[in-house]
Formats: C-alpha cells, sequence, structure tokens
C-alpha cells in the first residue's frame, strides 16, 4: 500500500513526532509513514524451522527504498531468495508405528510425510509519486520456484485529508500464478484479483489508528498437487473448489508512551467460502533503552476453523476434499523477542526471534489397524493432528539510512 | 495453550464387525479425557462384537445357535432386546428380513461369485423361520435343529447407538458415530455447521452421489446390493436376501433411512429395501420423524417428501486426472490463510 506524510506533521511537537514517527514504521501497513521520508537498505536473512523434520526455510531479503525528491518520486526494490527444505504432511492418514514390549504391543501415530526440496526468488518494485495530497503506487512483483511461478501488479493511492490526520488507502491488484507440478509437469493456471480499502487516523500526538478491509478473489488451480486424502483405504488427490472469496478486516492501534515505549496492537478477522474463519490478535511492545537500542517483545494468538471439505480420512469420495492441516482447525500462540541497536548514526542491527506452537483441533486417536478385542495392538499415546507444530525462527538484519 | 484450545474435534478409528469403525466427537476437557472417552468407545464396541458375533465360538449367539433344537439358553436382558428387536422387524417385513436367514448365506460364495443350486436353497428354506425363535423369561430358543440366528442386521446399529448413549453420558454433546455406515450424530460440529454424512452411490460405490447435513442427533443407514455382490449373466447378486423366496430382494440399488437412531434407521433401511421400492417408500412415508432416500436398480432416486431439507447433490467433479497427480515432494507455504 501507498505511503504519504501527513501535512500536518510538522506542526507537532518534537517528542510527540517521535511518538508517531515510531508507531507508524511499527505499525507496518499504514499509509502515512514519515519513516520512508528518507533512503534506505535493509539486508534481512531469516532461518524457519518446524518441529519433527518438517519445513525448514533460509531466505535473505534485500530491500533497497531510494526517496528521489519530491520531483521525481520514491522507489522501492526487494530481491528474495528462499532455499526450502525438510517434508510436509501428504495429507494421508497416521501411519502406526507399532512397537512391541512385555507390558505387551503399542503404536503410535505418525502423519507420512513427504520430502520436500525448493528454491525460490522473487523480485519486487515500487513506484511512488506525490501528486498534491495523493501518493499513487504501482507496484509489480516476479516469483519463481521449480514449480511455481508467480506474477502480480498493483496500483494503490493514499489520499491524505482532514489537515493531515487521516489517510484514505485503497488499491488493487491482480495476480497471475502458475503451478507446474514435477510429477505431471501439466500447466495449472491461477488468477487473482485483491481490492483494498483503508482509513488511518491519527489521534492525537500519541494515539495512531488503522481500519482495513481487503477482498481477494481466487479462480483456477487452487489444489495442492502433491497432496493426497484417505478415502476407505485407499488415497485421492487432494481437490477443492477452483474458487476462493477470502475477506479480511484488520484494526491496528499504536499507542505512545511518555517512557519511550510504544504497545502496537492489531486484530485480524478473516472468512472466505471455504468456511475457513480465522482470527488474529497481535502485540507488540517496543522500549527504547537508550544508546540505540530497542528491545521488542511480541505475543501473537490465532485461531482458525476447519475448511467445509476438510477431513482426515474419508469414507467414500466427495466432490472435494483435503486433508492438508492448514485447512484444519488448530490454534497458535507465538512469542517473539526482536532487539535492534543503532550501531552508528543511520546502522541498524536488527535480531530477532520467535516461537510459535500450533495444536491442531481435528486431532485423530488412532489405534493398530486389524486390533481387536484381545491382545491385539493398542494405541496408548496421545491423540495427534498434523497441525501440532512447533515453529522458530531467527532473524538477522541490518539496516542503513542514508 | 489450554485456554486457548476451545473446542477439539478428536477421531478414533477402528475395525468393528468386520469394517471400519469411525467415532468422531467434540470436547474441551484435554486430550487424556478424550484418549479415555476412544478407549471406552472401542471397548464398548467390541463388547457388543463379542457378544452377538456369530464367528465367535465363545459369544452369547454362537451359544444360543449351538442349543438350536435343543432347548432354551439362559440369555441377559440386553441379548433378549435385541433378538425381539430382530424378530419385530422380521413382522415388519411380512417375513422378508428374518434373523434365521443366515443358514441360506452359507450357499453364496460373494467372493468367489458362486451361485446356490436352487434346489439347496428349497431344502434349507423350512429352517428359515422366525416364528421358531422365542424369547422371554430371560433365555432365548431356536426351536430346530440346524437353525441358526444372526442379530447382523440389527447388532452393528445397536452399537452405534449404545456408543452414541456412552459418549452422551461422558458429557460429549457432539459427535458422529459411523460403523461401516451405519450412523449416529450427536448435535452439531463444533463449528455449528451441519455433520455431513455421504451417500454412496450404488453403482460406484467409491463416490458419493448426496449427502445429508443433519443439524441435530439422528440416526442413519443404509442397505444396498453393492457390498458382498456379483453379476452373473448381467443380473446383480448380492446379500439382503428375501426370506420368503431364498433369493436376493428385487428393484432396489440402495435404501437409505434418517431416523431418530441408528437402530431405527437401519431396521427401516432393511425393511425399504427388501420391501422394493413403492413398499418402500410407502412404508417411510408412514413413519413420523422419518426421511429416506431409495434409488432404484435402474438408477432412479425416491426420496420422502421431507428429505429435500437436508439432501444436498454432491456432484463429483473430480478434478484432474488422478493418476496423473501422485504423491510427492511439496513445497511449503506457512500456515492459516
Amino acid at each position: 500500500m501507498a505511503a504519504t506524510e501527513p501535512r500536518s506533521f510538522q506542526l507537532l511537537g518534537r517528542r510527540r513526532i517521535h511518538g508517531l514517527s515510531w508507531l507508524m514504521a511499527g505499525l507496518g501497513a499504514f499509509s502515512a509513514r514519515p519513516a520512508q521520508a528518507q533512503s534506505r537498505a535493509d539486508l534481512l536473512n531469516l532461518f524457519y524451522q518446524e518441529s519433527g523434520g518438517r519445513t525448514q526455510v533460509l531466505e535473505s531479503l534485500i530491500q533497497v527504498h531510494e526517496d528521489l525528491g519530491d520531483a521525481i518520486g520514491v522507489a522501492d526494490l526487494t530481491l528474495t531468495h528462499d532455499t526450502i527444505s525438510g517434508a510436509s504432511p501428504t495429507g494421508a492418514y497416521p501411519h502406526l508405528q507399532v512397537v512391541t514390549s512385555a507390558s505387551g504391543t503399542s503404536s503410535s501415530g505418525a502423519f507420512p510425510l513427504a520430502r520436500d526440496n525448493n528454491h525460490r526468488n522473487a523480485a519486487a518494485f515500487a513506484f511512488g509519486r506525490k501528486l498534491g495530497a495523493h501518493l499513487p503506487t504501482v507496484d509489480v512483483s516476479y516469483s519463481k520456484e521449480d514449480d511455481y511461478v508467480a506474477r502480480e501488479f498493483g496500483v494503490a493511492d493514499a489520499w491524505t485529508l482532514a489537515a493531515g490526520r487521516g489517510t484514505l488507502h485503497y488499491g488493487l491488484s491482480w495476480g497471475d500464478d502458475v503451478s507446474e507440478p514435477i510429477t505431471n509437469h501439466l500447466h495449472l493456471p491461477k488468477h487473482s484479483h485483491s481490492y483494498a480499502l483503508g482509513w488511518t487516523w491519527i489521534l492525537g500526538g500519541d494515539d495512531l489508528m488503522d481500519l482495513s478491509a481487503t477482498r481477494t478473489r481466487l479462480d483456477g488451480y487452487l489444489d495442492e498437487p502433491y497432496k493426497v486424502v484417505q478415502v476407505g483405504a485407499g488415497t485421492a488427490p487432494d481437490h477443492r473448489p477452483d474458487q476462493r472469496t477470502r475477506d479480511a478486516l484488520l484494526f491496528k492501534y499504536g499507542h505512545y508512551f511518555y517512557w519511550d515505549a510504544a504497545l502496537k496492537t492489531s486484530y485480524r478477522f478473516y472468512k472466505d467460502d471455504w468456511a475457513v474463519r480465522a482470527h488474529t490478535l497481535d502485540l507488540v511492545y517496543d522500549q527504547r533503552l537508550g544508546d540505540g537500542w530497542v528491545v521488542s517483545p511480541e505475543v501473537r494468538l490465532y485461531t482458525q476453523t476447519a475448511a467445509s471439505f476438510y477431513g482426515d480420512q474419508f469414507q467414500a469420495a466427495q466432490a472435494y476434499m483435503s486433508s492438508d492441516y492448514r485447512l484444519s482447525a488448530f490454534t497458535g500462540l507465538l512469542g517473539g523477542l526482536g532487539v535492534s541497536w543503532e550501531v552508528q548514526d543511520g546502522l541498524i542491527l536488527r535480531l530477532g526471534a520467535s516461537i510459535e506452537q500450533d495444536r491442531g483441533r481435528n486431532r485423530v486417536i488412532p489405534l493398530a489397524q486389524g486390533s481387536s478385542p484381545g491382545p491385539g495392538a493398542r494405541y496408548d499415546g496421545p491423540s495427534s493432528s498434523s497441525a501440532d507444530l512447533v515453529k522458530t525462527s531467527v532473524t538477522v538484519g541490518l539496516s542503513w539510512r542514508f | 495453550m489450554a485456554v486457548l484450545d476451545g473446542p477439539v474435534l478428536y477421531t478414533t478409528r477402528f475395525r468393528l464387525m468386520g469394517g471400519d469403525a469411525v467415532v468422531r466427537f467434540v470436547d474441551r476437557g484435554g486430550r487424556d479425557r478424550a484418549a479415555r472417552i476412544a478407549r471406552a468407545v472401542e471397548a464398548e464396541a467390541w463388547r457388543i462384537e463379542a457378544k452377538f458375533s456369530r464367528y465367535r465360538p465363545e459369544s452369547v449367539l454362537s451359544r444360543i445357535n449351538a442349543a438350536a433344537g435343543r432347548g432354551p439358553v439362559p440369555a441377559d436382558p440386553e441379548t433378549c432386546a435385541l433378538v425381539r428387536t430382530a424378530l419385530e422387524l422380521s413382522e415388519f417385513t411380512g417375513g422378508r428380513f428374518d434373523p434365521t436367514v443366515g443358514v441360506l448365506g452359507r450357499l453364496w460364495d460373494f467372493r468367489a461369485g458362486r451361485m446356490p443350486d436352487p434346489a439347496a436353497v428349497a431344502a434349507l428354506l423350512p429352517r428359515v423361520d422366525a416364528g421358531a425363535v422365542r424369547v422371554g423369561d430371560g433365555q432365548v430358543e431356536l426351536a430346530w435343529a440346524g437353525m441358526e440366528l444372526d442379530l447382523g442386521g440389527v447388532g452393528k446399529e445397536y452399537a452405534v447407538d449404545r456408543v452414541a448413549e456412552l459418549l452422551q453420558a461422558a458429557g460429549v454433546a457432539s459427535a458422529i458415530v459411523n460403523f461401516a455406515g451405519d450412523v449416529r450424530t450427536l448435535g452439531r460440529r463444533s463449528d455449528r455447521r451441519p455433520w455431513s454424512v455421504g451417500i454412496q452411490d450404488p453403482r460406484d460405490p467409491a463416490r458419493c452421489r448426496f449427502a445429508l447435513r443433519i443439524r441435530s442427533g439422528a440416526g442413519v443407514a443404509t442397505s444396498g446390493d453393492y457390498e458382498r455382490a456379483f453379476i452373473r449373466d448381467g443380473i446383480r447378486y448380492h446379500h439382503l436376501l428375501d426370506a420368503t423366496t431364498g433369493w436376493p430382494a428385487r428393484g432396489l440399488a440402495s435404501a437409505t433411512v434418517l431416523a431418530a437412531t441408528a437402530l431405527t434407521a437401519g431396521r427401516l433401511a432393511t425393511a425399504a429395501f427388501l420391501l422394493g421400492p413403492e413398499r418402500g417408500l410407502e412404508l417411510l412415508r408412514s413413519c413420523p420423524g422419518v426421511e429416506g432416500l431409495l434409488i432404484t436398480e435402474s438408477g432412479r432416486s425416491l426420496p420422502t417428501p421431507g428429505l429435500a431439507r437436508f439432501l444436498v447433490e454432491e456432484a463429483f467433479s473430480g478434478g484432474p486426472d488422478p493418476a496423473s497427480r501422485p504423491a510427492g515432494p511439496r513445497p511449503p507455504a506457512p500456515p492459516g490463510p
């Protein structure tokens, strides 16, 4: 979404400018972002890992934001490289690993995994130029994986109103993706259209809020080509509707405290026509410690319901079926800590780590196949869900403002 | 995390009476309690199987059959009640259903596609006689030697209902119990959506032709000609034998019934199947609180008038050729929408 600088910003007191600036920078997609009024370059490395030998991602990102002056405009260039490895659940019903011991035979449920190695390269470019109270922007992006290509084009505008205290931001984007599964090399297209509308409002000198809504319409190939579902005693391919309408409402609120701290709160409600409903509550507290140090603890709660066609197994084939844990009901709790240190004027080192525990709410209590009354194999462990995951991430970044 | 968990849908799956049993229930009491409930569910289902299986020599039913023609066998109230239920179904169908029809079943080999000799059927038919089953005073008696009682026509549905009652007694308000197609629901799903019960296409049992959306407690059962069946000279032979003729019932490919309990649904599904399209539909229409869908041998659907409230056509679309999309490595995407 585009950025603009409230005209009345210069009228605010020094401390207040400091607080708002901080809030705006931290609240992300706010359109009024004075922090972008200078050029900067960011280098970021992210390491992401899921428990149980599942997915690992190593991401490197370079972002350059160049302010070329009012006569020309502002430009952003982002280059990303991801290396993805590990494994992810196929969707098949849990394996029963039978263990024999002196006390009898027991078994445990393990979800079948498929190995997973991939690379992704992505580039995104955005350009905006101030035209009176408007800051129109255009952006294009391109991303390529071994079996997936994504292209997106977007236009947006941020319109400063109410003597600079409010900004109306709105935009459209079009996506054009192609999936080419390595197992069949079919050319499977997917199209997306997104609409966004939001309002940013400065509430005095210490508070800032933003309310925005987005609708995304997806058409085309929306299946997961490598996932399967258990149907009776066999398996069948994951199959989903070829349309999906996704709506999200996002509310953000930031408050600056006089002791050089800020609390940034956001709540997101999501729903789609696959019957997934999700709620996300995120709290980030920034505390400046002096000598250029800022610490930012974060807590995030997430919960979602299952898609209407999700199931851990199916008795018979249905029109749409998926056992993808991302379409199951689950709850997540994330705790994180970010630290930034301004090493010298304009040069900031950023370190961050987070851990998230996801707990599936579609759980399987398996029992060994063929069990019967008497001395059969029994499952004595707890219930399991392929959405049960612990995700850890570590980020190391360097920002240079000039 | 417990405070965030909310209602959890647990699934347990096990083998029962030669088929697949799946029990899903919604609970908030944590994983240990869920595991205890699952174990209790399995134990109850297996208890009923062990007690009423005719394939287990130590079962109550085997003892009754072993004593056929030799006097009454002591039986507990549960056994007597289940035998009475089977006899009522026999009356209900004018003898087309008979709990002693099992002796005829032995003449068939559905796996090998072997038909019985008509003379052998005729010779055994006199031994099929529900009237020769006597129940009362804590005992069950089969009057003639060589008779065999089979509670398969009601036992599985009874187990479904027992498990549903056990779940209710444990405080579970939302569940679906599915023992190889005999279903009982409690409440509705935790996300307030109805439970969905697929109705198999009798001519392509790997697929669902319709689905029932059930918003409260109900039982669903289907009788069909597609399991334990073979086709010879263009004629389908299946295991649902009309006890008055000794040969497979004709006219319907499947009968699905929605009723208050699985036992009621199962009895009516069997009755409707054996009675055929016209009389079967008439029977279902005459039963209050009961809906059903009959699918004829020619593929015609005959629903009861009130079924439309529950029925959804499952227009199977299939997607790209499944054979071209086997499982394999998958690039990840972050969870959540």
